[in-house]
């Protein structure tokens, strides 16, 4: 998929481990281990807008679009 | 839009998941007897089939929701009725095996539902093969029926008779409204999957 996300990176940054965050934003450690690896096909703007708020961060902090060639 | 009421639903589905749970362990004993008469009417000797015609008292016969008296004595003679027995129980398991196979598929369905899991890919081709056992019943048990008819018919020896097939099209069509419906469950599978696939 183009669009990569660099939650992992993000969370690094933080100092933050992915079950705080799942605490944090009241979504589970699967769902947010799906986001963190890419296996997921869509984002809410309500998770998207609590990880941000929680993160401290922008969407295109969380979301970038890498070119692919088909 | 109604606002769904999950209680009632859940009890809806924990009573239709009882009937249909019953109904298969039933209908299993039922295609058990059927299986074990059919195989003792095939070792039984043929003579034991003889049956004396001039015993039958008065017997309605009905047909299309109209009620014809055949009188005593009206049929004479020894038949022999082996082969009618072994058609009609071969009959009876072909109906209720398609019978059996529905109840299945329906019963994974709502176990599917009940574990929360309705639109799933699954349910879509369980849907579909009702759909199709309908349409297959629809085609098939016609030919056993008048297969049937026509060997008892034949052996009363009542009246010339032709063997007249047509398909069962209450049947067919209900196959094919299932089938549509099975179309709507895909498309309720890959919305499923959308929202199983967002965070």
């Amino acid at each position: 998929m183009a669009i990569i996300t660099r939650l992992d990176r993000v969370l690094a940054d933080r100092k933050m481990q992915l079950s705080e965050l799942s605490e944090k934003v009241d979504v589970s450690i699967a769902n947010l281990s799906n986001l963190k690896t890419g296996k997921v096909r869509a984002i809410r703007f309500s998770t998207l807008d609590k990880i941000c708020e929680v993160l401290n961060c922008q969407p295109g902090d969380i979301l970038e679009y890498e070119e692919t060639t088909e | 839009m109604e606002k769904f009421k999950k209680d009632n639903f859940d009890i809806v589905i924990k009573v239709v998941s009882f009937i249909l749970k019953w109904s298969v362990i039933l209908l299993y004993v039922v295609l058990g007897l059927m299986a074990i008469a059919f195989i003792a009417s095939i070792f039984v000797p043929k003579g034991l089939y003889d049956f004396d015609l001039s015993l039958l008292g008065n017997i309605n016969v009905q047909i299309a929701n109209v009620v014809y008296e055949v009188t005593e004595g009206t049929f004479e003679g020894i038949i022999n009725v082996k082969s009618i027995v072994i058609q009609g129980i071969i009959t009876g398991i072909v109906q209720l095996g398609i019978l059996q196979f529905i109840l299945i598929m329906l019963k994974n369905i709502v176990s599917d539902v009940k574990k929360e899991n309705p639109f799933s890919s699954e349910n879509f081709k369980r849907l579909k093969f009702i759909g199709f056992a309908y349409i297959g019943a629809g085609v098939v048990s016609p030919v056993f029926n008048s297969w049937l008819m026509f060997r008892i018919v034949e052996a009363l020896d009542l009246f010339r008779i032709d063997l007249n097939y047509s398909l069962n099209l209450q049947s067919i069509f209900m196959g094919l409204i299932i089938l549509g419906l099975a179309s709507v469950f895909r498309y309720g599978a890959s919305l499923q999957e959308d929202h199983d696939l967002t965070v």
